[in-house]
């Protein structure tokens, strides 16, 4: 696979309230991955994500979007470059879907631009991607709680960014619609070559639909790999503290579940 | 698949056309109000008179109409800059309402949530002190330092909000609000104080119109105007916000410069409203209110089709307040209130199904 790299962090390190949040992160994502993070609470995932979008100031390492450091990026820039999904959205009341979808044209409209048939068009086929285009002219507060989580997600595609960030997408739904979202975000990171960087707690889920995972403790990323290098019982004995028992089920997914005596 | 995208193409359309009548019908009826307005007062102004008078200032149309000059000079020197000060005070108020409704993300704040113009209102009162009645440029003044004030109140806020809680809404709003009466009962003393000259207590505190004319009109009107149109071309900005400050920053928004912007604007378009009718209450909150319920929470829907019925609320207000105690007036402000309240409340009654206040 000779995938380009789109996002580059070397030896990052954070503090807040002079607390060491990460420490000394080194991670490469390329193209047409979906990478997860995953860790207990409080490992300093969120923080990752959110140091990686600049809301947080770095304190050490660098950051680099195909090869430009991050810093130099005006902030109109970073928002064609990443799109961002946050763990709980606020939405607006009495808004449109339609509209809220549209939001994430406003990065590629100037000034005095007005949305456009063709931003129209990006919205409809975000929608459409998943699967929700029925809803489109509801309101956002109307819908469901996974039903809202899937706009929000095409609001982000229809940003049309080469790197999308998700901090938890599919956490507390149910097992049915969170392998779906999954699924969405991983045929979005292989069919259009994006880079899709994932925070979550669903290890399963992880395992099965990632090309890339990174282990985070305390703010250290103790291994990163693929699936299939890095979920052993050692590791997951290291990072949750848990001993664990790994099968495989009869289409050959792996299986992680939590061993007590 | 197709038929889909077709029909969505025509409910576009039909937005855009429905958007212009709206605007056309806005437009009409505001011309009608000012007309109507024109007619009513003190002395009564038959309709054809009116009319007739206004065929006659148009430019290339010459029609040999004689009018009383007194009549004349009431329509034109009189009644016609007090409509459209209060006219543009409406609207002024309104949209620094929805701005400031926008900014806070919160449907309660209005114009002088923040204390922005119990600093104006003080100011001017010091104003009065200082500079004479008659001078050349005297409204000018005044308005220079209402805004000052308007301005030093809302920048004191927001640094001790910075200082006391880094900006947290809940502090912006208590310290506004500290600022606020702070600012209200400074200027009640001096209006005790200064018991021989220049305004009298309810004119200002409660709002009045009868200082406008002209001279008043010119400063006060290119600024809000102005004002608003700067404010319409954000509407899009004031939407974004509303999904919260972080992710309107992965958007591209600039969250903290726009809100700070935008604040300023609102500010200076109530700076100016307070310089030049006083206090009016009530304007800047339930008009973009009642403007939610009829076209949805759209911001670039809300500041124009809130200027105008702003505009015309506070016209009509207007004309009730001149003629219902005729010669003497009733303060502007208690009048938007008794108006405006239960009006409002039963706007609310028939049509609050699905909108949040």
């Amino acid at each position: 696979m000779n995938f380009k790299t789109s996002l580059a962090i070397q030896n990052l390190t954070l503090y807040k309230n002079k607390i060491k949040i990460l420490d000394d992160i080194s991670l490469e994502l390329k193209e047409g991955n979906l990478i997860s993070i995953i860790g207990p609470t409080g490992a300093g995932k969120t923080s990752l994500l959110r140091t990686i979008l600049q809301f947080e100031k770095i304190n050490d390492g660098s950051i680099r979007i195909f090869q430009k450091d991050m810093k130099k990026l005006k902030l109109n820039e970073l928002a064609k470059n990443i799109s961002f999904v946050h763990q709980s959205s606020f939405l607006p009341v009495g808004l449109l879907v339609n509209k809220y979808v549209l939001f994430g044209r406003n990065p590629h409209l100037g000034f005095f631009d007005t949305e456009s048939k063709i931003d129209y068009k990006i919205v409809e086929q975000a929608l459409k991607k998943v699967d929700s285009l029925q809803f489109i002219d509801r309101e956002l507060t109307t819908l469901s709680g996974g039903e809202q989580r899937l706009i929000i997600i095409a609001r982000a595609i229809a940003q049309q960014t080469p790197i999308m960030v998700l901090d938890e997408p599919a956490a507390n739904l149910d097992f049915a619609l969170s392998a779906k979202i999954m699924n969405i975000l991983k045929n979005i990171a292989v069919k259009e070559r994006k880079t899709v960087l994932i925070a979550t707690h669903d290890v399963n889920n992880a395992i099965r639909f990632s090309d890339y995972m990174c282990l985070l403790k305390h703010g250290r990323i103790i291994k990163q790999g693929t699936p299939s290098e890095v979920m052993n019982n050692e590791n997951i004995m290291d990072l949750y503290g848990a001993s664990a028992q790994i099968t495989k089920d009869i289409d050959g997914n792996t299986i992680v579940s939590t061993k007590y005596n | 698949m197709k038929l889909n995208s077709q029909i969505k193409i025509m409910t576009i359309n039909i937005n855009f056309k429905s958007k212009f009548a709206i605007t056309l019908i806005m437009c009409i009826s505001l011309i009608s109000i000012i007309f109507f307005s024109l007619t009513v007062g003190i002395a009564e102004i038959p309709v054809s008179i009116v009319a007739r008078s206004i065929i006659n200032v148009m430019p290339f149309i010459h029609f040999d109409l004689t009018i009383s000059n007194n009549w004349e000079q009431i329509i034109f020197d009189i009644r016609l800059p007090r409509i459209i000060a209060a006219g543009i005070v409406g609207a002024g108020l309104s949209c620094a309402g929805v701005t400031y409704q926008g900014v806070f993300r919160n449907h309660l704040a209005d114009p002088y949530l923040l204390g922005i113009a119990s600093g104006a209102a003080l100011a001017v009162t010091i104003a009065n002190y200082f500079v004479p009645p008659n001078i050349l440029f005297s409204f000018l003044w005044i308005q220079l330092f209402a805004f000052f004030g308007g301005l030093l109140v809302i920048c004191s806020v927001y640094l001790m909000a910075f200082i006391i809680d880094n900006r947290n809404f809940s502090t912006i709003i208590l310290t506004g609000i500290a600022l606020s009466s702070l600012c209200t009962s400074l200027t009640f003393f001096l209006l005790m104080m200064q018991s021989t000259r220049g305004l009298s207590i309810l004119s200002f505190l409660f709002g009045s119109f009868n200082t406008a004319d002209w001279n008043v009109v010119i400063y006060t009107a290119p600024i809000i105007i102005l004002g608003i149109i700067f404010l319409i071309f954000f509407g899009r900005t004031l939407n974004i916000l509303q999904i919260g400050p972080e992710e309107a920053k992965t958007l591209g928004i600039k969250t903290h410069k726009m809100n700070m912007l935008l604040i300023f604007v609102a500010s200076i378009i109530t700076c100016s409203a307070v310089a030049l009718a006083g206090i009016i209450g009530f304007v800047g909150l339930i008009i973009p209110h009642l403007c939610r319920l009829f076209f949805g929470n759209d911001y670039t829907k809300l500041l124009m089709f809130s200027g105008f019925i702003g505009a015309m609320f506070l016209i009509l207000v207007d004309d009730s307040v001149r003629t219902i105690i005729a010669p003497r007036e009733i303060p502007i402000g208690a009048m938007t209130a008794l108006v405006g309240s239960p009006l409002f409340i039963y706007f609310l009654f028939i049509k609050s199904n699905g909108h949040d206040l």
